[in-house]
């Protein structure tokens, strides 16, 4: 397990509370059996072995001590003892029956406390077994079977055990990678990334994919099919000379030349950029096979599972959106193959009811979706064998107001929005308090976030609320807020539909904070959101704004706020604190100068009110699974923030002695 | 008879003209389309104005509103409902799929609604004011005022408690593959829809009862002693059945595309599940393929009633 995280210390807190109320009634329990009997001695001690975390022994320790302050104490209130009277010895034998009997229950509470870590503990030191089929959830949507031109995160849950990347991530929130079609990389100057090659990978011999009459089934991979896949994004042409839609031409852009040795692949990249090898595991860059993608091009929107083959994991023997998706574990996988023998992806629930009849009736092995309070409920219906996780959302949550228009042109005013978001409070209310405060880089990209306690320095994000009030009044004052008449503040439908009220909350949000009911919260579809962001001529915005989709924080900040970058739809332009300091950033190798610039530019943006780009939150979204299901984690209770379909292919698996896998129903793959 | 079919033939054909009108052009008035609306669904990060773009070139709807109205009338002739923006599948590929489980719901709902309606509804009749009345009237309002995803949320509750038996959301099997599982998935949505479609027939059925009930033919034949059975059965209840006869056509008509919420939370791929889907995701193929086909069996039952008409009362000239 990795080291101790958010949730981890979480967890801590609320045992440690916990110990000291413990503590604090055997205390109690103590001072008043030692006044009685005269003598002390803790009879909480038990000998039966446990597993000694870090928690417990802080416990442990709280305990130590305030049992020495019992006991002196207790010595103490002997002496007075002595003199009391007998009616007084009745009443605290009757408190003391009373005590003995608190002190049974919590030592009942904490045995059950023990034995849920054990059996937790033991759940995860399993040693993993292969075979079985997991079934996972999947929306309806499919851009594309070309990885290559989607967008659509639910291609890449098929795809991505379906197809291979140059490298992929071990870990995807702290962005460590590892090897997957290469199987080795250097960096030997900022400019340059050789790929050692891995050998004897081959793309797959059967499947629907093999049977296309334009693939070339076991047909083994070569450098100038990778080549390809990059020259052809970075081109962004298909073999008609129109444009494909290439989402990451970007990115493949910034590769100057291609040299293919024996073995290996040299990337000559245009200018250093410290953050490139990270976008070689982005979850998109699957690499297919040419003369496939060539022949599906102009049918590629038409998903299905003979347009698809690969070198990865799974061979995907079905692709019916709407109706079954499934895949088999691949034979001739170039490394240990992956531990479940096949993937099976239900599909198109839409409401919490048929989410829980599913999860309840063991239809599906986990659930992401349909919401936190009945994924908690489904936990809390059954504890002993389900497990909760909780992980990041890439998605945060912003206000946006856009600057070229009144009244956001007076940068007071921007301010004073970005003081009067109850940044806290909104968590509370939209996300039931699962999230966490966001600076300009979300604290999901936590190697470049502002730490949450220095974040609570800032006036827009401290804890002192007055403080943050009074000063957003006053820039609110003295820039006329009060005489620009109605406000209209801008909710996405989709949003408001899976947060009901949220539109008039954040209005009413800032109506308290000015003391005033010029704000009116509107809702309005991405459809009309986003060519007005594309466009600038929106006003204002409350909802997600587009994901992040790698840990390293800094190719992000430059994407919203360069003076020429697609996303800054704030017309900001700061060449010396924002435009150079986010370059250096970028082409610097070294963690702690480049992190130390891209803290400067957050610095600056928090300073200027975040120029309209009020980042709020970034939710917790738990995940409810059976416990035989085992997928892949970052720790006991923490899943992966980035998306981590290649790791969750190779690591996840079911274990088929655990006891709540009991009365599953057993999933039909589509064979081969 | 022959005249009055093609003539109600035409006028049907023109109405649905009408629908495939105004569905066509309130599905345009409506803010956003799919191509903007599938990236909400997706991955936000990967959006801009040349995806946005694209995806409507690739879809046509990037041409004038009226070129696409044209577009869409000529494959109609044709019967050609197009593509699905989302599945990219053929509306009909669509319907064919979703139809016949709207259908099997449908059927089951009404079987489940009829079964109870009528006799409690010959029962309150001609137990008119006493308690038998009271109870039944009574249990039709509760059965009215209960929502039905309240009323299935009780039935989920209930087998999810008890582990009584499987609701196969993930199978999603038919009838006559799995008979067995099939009406497991569809006995908590059949009685949820069945009991809230009870109270309008069975008080319909009530009150047109009462009705013939005093009629004088009635009084008759009670006088010359004919058994009450008979006299309930053959002679009332049959005088009562018209106007029952169209509400159940009319329930049997819309039955098929408005079982959203039924649908919607035992995940039954049907036709109101469908349209949910091809409203929230504007997926304007689908949208008006649906609607199109829901007013055709629409108005064509609404024939086929009248025609019934005929033929059950003698009274009624079609022609």
């Amino acid at each position: 397990m990795n080291e101790r995280n958010y949730w981890m210390r979480l967890r801590d807190r609320k045992i440690s509370r916990r110990a000291m109320l413990r503590a604090s009634g055997r205390a109690g329990v103590g001072v008043a059996g030692l006044a009685l009997v005269g003598c002390g001695g803790d009879d909480d001690d038990d000998d039966q072995p446990q597993a000694v975390t870090q928690a417990q022994q802080q416990d442990q320790q709280q305990q130590q001590a305030m049992q020495e302050q019992q006991q002196q104490q207790a010595m103490q209130q002997q002496q007075a003892q002595q003199q009391a009277s007998q009616e007084q010895q009745q009443q605290q034998a009757e408190q003391q029956a009373q005590q003995v009997e608190a002190q049974d229950q919590t030592q009942q509470e904490q045995a059950q406390q023990q034995a849920e870590e054990q059996a937790a503990v033991s759940r995860f030191d399993k040693t993993p077994v292969d075979g079985g089929t997991i079934v996972d959830i999947t929306a309806v949507i499919f851009d594309s079977a070309d990885a290559s031109q989607s967008v659509s995160s639910e291609v890449l849950r098929v795809l991505g055990r379906i197809q291979s990347k140059l490298l992929r991530f071990a870990n995807p929130d702290s962005g460590e990678l590892a090897a997957d079609l290469a199987s080795g990389w250097e960096t030997p100057d900022g400019q340059t990334v050789v790929l050692q090659l891995r050998e004897g990978v081959i793309w797959h011999a059967e499947g629907p994919g093999a049977d296309h009459p334009a693939s070339s089934a076991g047909r083994p991979l070569t450098a100038e099919d990778l080549a390809w896949n990059i020259d052809r994004q970075k081109a962004g042409l298909l073999q008609d000379g129109t444009e494909g839609a290439f989402g990451r031409m970007g990115y493949w852009s910034s590769i100057d030349s291609i040299d293919i040795d024996a073995g290996a692949m040299t990337l000559n990249l245009a200018s250093p950029n410290a953050a490139f090898l990270q976008g070689l595991a982005n979850e998109f860059n699957l690499m297919g096979q040419p003369e496939l993608l060539i022949a599906i091009e102009p049918d590629a929107v038409n998903v299905s599972a003979d347009k698809v083959i690969g070198t990865g994991p799974y061979i995907l023997t079905e692709w019916l959106p709407g109706e079954s998706i499934s895949a088999v574990r691949n034979p001739d996988y170039h490394s240990p193959g992956p531990r479940a023998h096949n993937w099976v992806w239900n599909q198109s629930f839409e409401d919490p009811t048929a989410y829980r009849i599913a999860f309840e009736q063991k239809q599906v092995d986990s659930l992401l979706t349909g919401g936190s309070e009945l994924l908690q409920s489904i936990h809390e219906g059954a504890p002993d064998s389900t497990f909760l996780t909780y992980k990041g959302s890439a998605f945060p949550i912003a206000a946006y107001v856009n600057r070229i228009f009144e009244p956001w042109t007076d940068p007071r005013m921007v301010k004073a929005i970005d003081l009067a978001i109850d940044r806290r409070a909104l968590i509370q209310q939209l996300a039931q308090g699962l999230g966490k405060v966001s600076g300009p880089v979300p604290w999901v990209q936590e190697a470049w976030a502002i730490p949450q306690e220095e974040l609570a320095d800032y006036a827009a994000y401290g804890l002192d609320r007055d403080a943050a009030l009074r000063e957003a009044n006053e820039l609110w004052s003295a820039a006329g807020g009060a005489e620009v008449g109605d406000i209209d503040w801008v909710n996405s439908e989709a949003y408001e539909a899976t947060r009901p009220g949220s539109t008039e909350a954040v209005a009413q949000m800032f109506n308290q904070a000015f003391g005033t009911d010029q704000f009116k919260g509107v809702n309005q579809t991405y459809g009309e959101i986003f060519p007005a962001w594309f466009e600038k001529t929106f006003t204002t915005f409350f909802s997600w704004i587009p994901n992040l989709t790698v840990p390293d924080g800094r190719a992000d900040l430059a994407a919203a706020f360069k003076t020429d970058a697609p996303g800054n739809y704030f017309s900001v332009s700061e060449p010396d604190e924002i435009d150079a300091k986010l370059d250096a950033a970028i082409q610097e190798f070294d963690y702690e100068t480049a992190n130390g610039l891209v803290r400067e530019v957050q610095d600056f943006i928090i300073e200027n009110g975040q120029f309209g780009r009020h980042i709020i939150y970034n939710a917790v979204e738990p995940t409810v699974a059976w416990n035989y299901l085992h997928p892949a984690l970052k720790s006991e209770t923490e899943g992966y923030t980035f998306e981590s379909e290649s790791l969750q292919a190779l690591d996840s698996w079911i274990d088929p002695d655990d006891p709540s896998i009991e009365g599953r129903p057993e999933p039909e793959p589509r064979p081969i | 008879m022959q005249q009055y079919i093609l003539r109600r033939a035409i006028l049907n054909i023109f109405v649905l003209w009408i629908v495939a009108t105004l569905v066509f052009f309130a599905v345009h008035v409506l803010p956003g389309n799919f191509a903007a609306q599938q990236f909400a669904g997706a991955n936000l990060g990967g959006v801009t104005p040349e995806a946005i773009a694209r995806a409507e070139a690739v879809l046509g709807l990037d041409k004038p509103v009226f070129e696409q109205y044209g577009t869409f009338l000529w494959d109609l002739v044709q019967f050609d409902l197009g593509e699905s923006f989302r599945s990219k599948r053929s509306v009909w590929h669509e319907l064919g799929r979703a139809v016949p489980y709207s259908i099997e719901l449908g059927v089951l709902i009404v079987l489940v609604g009829f079964t109870i309606a009528i006799p409690v509804g010959i029962i309150s009749a001609v137990k008119q004011d006493q308690l038998p009345d009271y109870l039944l009237r009574g249990g039709a309002i509760f059965a009215l005022a209960a929502p039905v995803f309240w009323t299935a949320s009780i039935g989920v509750i209930l087998v999810l408690q008890w582990d009584l038996f499987k609701i196969d959301v993930d199978g999603q099997p038919h009838l006559w593959e799995d008979p067995r599982l099939a009406l497991q998935w569809y006995l908590i949505p059949m009685f949820a829809g069945g009991i809230a479609s009870t109270a309008t027939t069975m008080r319909l059925l009530r009150s047109q009862m009462l009705e013939v009930l005093r009629e004088d033919y009635v009084v008759t034949a009670r006088a010359k002693g004919l058994p009450e059975r008979t006299i309930i059965l053959r002679h009332v209840l049959r005088n009562a059945w018209l106007p029952v006869l169209t509400v159940m056509g009319l329930t049997v008509a819309t039955i098929i595309g408005s079982q959203i919420v039924l649908e919607q939370m035992f995940n039954v791929p049907g036709v109101g599940r469908l349209l949910f889907q091809a409203i929230t995701l504007r997926d304007t193929p689908l949208l008006e393929g649906l609607v199109l086909v829901v007013a055709f069996v629409v108005v064509f039952t609404n024939l086929f009633v009248d025609l019934l008409y005929g033929l059950l009362d003698p009274r009624v000239r079609l022609a």
